[in-house]
């Protein structure tokens, strides 16, 4: 009786086990399979984008695409003698991803650094309030695009136009307004975890308030510091809305430019679409996989933890 | 030669910047030291908000001139906005977006963790994959699902071996199908979200409550309806109040797999706040319709965060 009630028993887990397993597979698949079509699109040649019955893996592999991106044509507009028929000329992806570089990094810097800071007197002064982490997560849940049409029209007063219209800066500002919130809320969740008597311990030895900011704090929330970083570039690299709306004619985003080869006239450019995707992307799931840690405390601006 | 009083009360000149950082330094004013240029930052945008209720009253065109030379057009803009029917349409659109896919996303996300729970090998193979298309650029994500529903698309294929006919349909072009297309992508990207909070939710309930229901006869439908569904609530709040929030502002996606198409039928309100601005050039229109929005989501955002606030409260007294 014993002996099958544990047969039962077994035979039940060994179902749940497998059926578990099967349903993580098929997630799998679904996980990947986009992601697979991309980049086995980026090496198709034209006639094999549209064909029927699909290619999945592509029967004659090229890297045209890539050429194509990869160059510079006059005016940095893109390669001029494109060897895809049909298309006058091929969107460059590298202009764009020098200013995505220079706008990610400057902003997400700024964020970093003063949203760190500001959790820090949060954390240990209550600077602005109880409710101030709270304030600053409200501008984070604004839609970007409630953003967008008044900082327009704000960032063509005269007074600016040049620094902030279609500009770094008048991105970089956004940005840092809209990540700051996520910096705060991260580094807070590591602050907290910082036990106030060693800073006490190191303040009764003498040590000014410089020193114990550079010889404990920094030191422990080191890793802090380099995972708020990437989460914000992360985000500041994939942001779409403001950068389409705030620039886009001289300042050209990765994202606007990828967005670009959808509207051409000249049909649809598939395989430099999927190979601009596929290069945009490499960085961020190098970069996700270097925190995927704390990515559950990133999403949830440090409210779960794992 | 120096007298001894002189050398015994010796002190190194101080530098300016060495007082200026003493001065930094006192608690009274170090803890307003990154405050300041943080609220500068807000002032130099405040400015911004003023302006949208301003817009909103004026008649300003992208292509007409400055928007300080546009007329006063009273409160015509909000009649025109809340007549129109696309306006209308695309909160709609918004609320079934948000609605449909983060229920549909916690439900997998739940099952998915409950399953990487069960399974003993290969488990942080499997969410370290499941997390790839959370760090996806949005846009990129957009594309991708244009070209697997395209009319030679995988998708289509799919559906020809499943019936065994040509099936050769612009998924796109469909009234129905575009919005399936838009949640599709937005389940694709953020089911991973729901997956990795309840995992981390999953992984913080103790044992001891399951041991004991498991010594009373309890079954496992049970346990996980009294007892892991409870335990889950502030996880599974905050989940599903934060995806609900950041679902409200989509618009990547929407751009780039239907472009609000067919006609408007598939607009997000972010869309249409941005067509009618930018592509018919009726910005004091959309601010409007910002404007509309903004105290919207306001609304939202306080019910949300007040829910999230007792969940959060609720963890941090240790009751969970």
């Amino acid at each position: 009786m014993a002996q099958a009630y544990g047969m039962t028993r077994s035979r039940k887990s060994f179902f749940a086990k497998t059926s578990s397993y099967m349903f993580l597979l098929f997630w799998l698949f679904v996980t990947l399979f986009p992601i697979f079509w991309m980049v086995s699109t980026s090496f198709k040649p034209p006639q094999e984008w549209f064909a029927w019955p699909p290619i999945w893996i592509p029967v004659e592999p090229t890297i045209n695409n890539y050429e194509e991106i990869l160059a510079i044509g006059p005016g940095g507009t893109g390669s001029e003698n494109t060897k895809l028929a049909g298309a006058q000329q091929v969107l460059t992806a590298i202009l764009p991803i020098r200013d995505s570089l220079i706008v990610a990094i400057i902003s997400s810097t700024i964020a970093v650094v003063l949203g760190s800071f500001l959790a820090y007197t949060i954390s240990r002064y209550q600077t602005g309030g109880k409710r101030y982490p709270y304030i600053l997560l409200m501008i984070r849940m604004m839609p970007p695009i409630v953003i967008a049409v008044p900082v327009l029209a704000y960032f063509s007063l005269p007074w600016w136009r040049g620094a902030l219209h279609d500009n770094y800066l008048g991105l970089i500002l956004p940005y840092v307004l809209i990540t700051l919130p996520y910096a705060v809320w991260l580094m807070l969740s590591f602050m907290h975890e910082i036990p106030r008597e060693l800073e006490n311990a190191a303040r009764m030895m003498g040590a000014g308030r410089i020193l114990v900011m550079r010889k404990v704090i920094i030191p422990l929330i080191r890793p802090g510091l380099a995972v708020t970083f990437i989460f914000t570039f992360i985000l500041n690299w994939s942001e779409f809305l403001l950068a389409y709306t705030l620039a886009g004619q001289k300042l050209v985003t990765v994202t606007v430019q990828l967005s670009q080869y959808e509207a051409a006239d000249v049909g649809r450019l598939y395989g430099p679409q999927a190979a601009f995707g596929t290069i945009a992307i490499i960085p961020l799931i190098i970069l996700g996989f270097m925190i995927q840690k704390h990515l559950v405390t990133g999403f949830s601006f440090g409210m779960v933890r794992k | 030669m120096a007298t001894p009083e002189l050398v015994g009360n010796y002190t190194p000149p101080v530098s300016a910047w060495a007082r200026f950082i003493r001065w930094a330094s006192r608690d009274r004013v170090f803890k307003w030291v990154p405050f300041v240029p943080t609220q500068a930052l807000f002032m130099f945008m405040m400015p911004a908000f003023a302006l949208l209720i301003y817009l909103s009253f004026i008649n300003w065109r992208l292509t007409r001139g400055d928007w300080w030379e546009a007329g006063y057009y009273a409160v015509k803009n909000f009649g025109r906005v809340l007549t129109d029917e696309r306006f209308v349409g695309s909160i709609g659109n918004t609320l079934l977006y948000a609605f449909t896919s983060v229920p549909v996303e916690f439900v997998l996300g739940l099952l998915l963790a409950l399953a990487a729970q069960k399974i003993t090998r290969g488990r942080s193979f499997f969410s370290g994959i499941f997390l790839v298309p959370m760090m996806m650029v949005p846009v990129v994500v957009g594309y991708n699902f244009t070209m697997i529903f395209s009319e030679a698309g995988p998708f289509n294929q799919l559906l020809s071996f499943l019936t065994g006919s040509d099936v050769r349909v612009n998924w796109l072009a469909d009234f129905v199908m575009s919005k399936v297309a838009i949640i599709l992508a937005d389940i694709w990207q953020w089911t991973a979200f729901m997956f990795l909070m309840l995992m981390a939710g999953l992984t913080g309930i103790p044992e001891e409550p399951i041991r004991a229901a498991k010594i009373l006869g309890a079954n496992s439908w049970q346990i996980f309806w009294k007892i892991t569904l409870p335990m889950l609530k502030p996880v599974i709040t905050i989940a599903i109040v934060l995806r609900l929030l950041e679902t409200l502002k989509v618009f990547d996606t929407v751009l780039l797999i239907t472009g609000g198409g067919p006609g408007t039928s598939s607009e997000s309100v972010a869309m249409t706040i941005y067509k009618v601005g930018w592509e018919y050039n009726r910005i004091s229109r959309s601010a409007a319709m910002a404007l509309i929005v903004f105290f919207g989501t306001m609304v939202m955002v306080f019910i949300g965060f007040w829910l999230v606030r007792r969940q959060q409260r609720a963890i941090e007294e240790g009751l969970v």
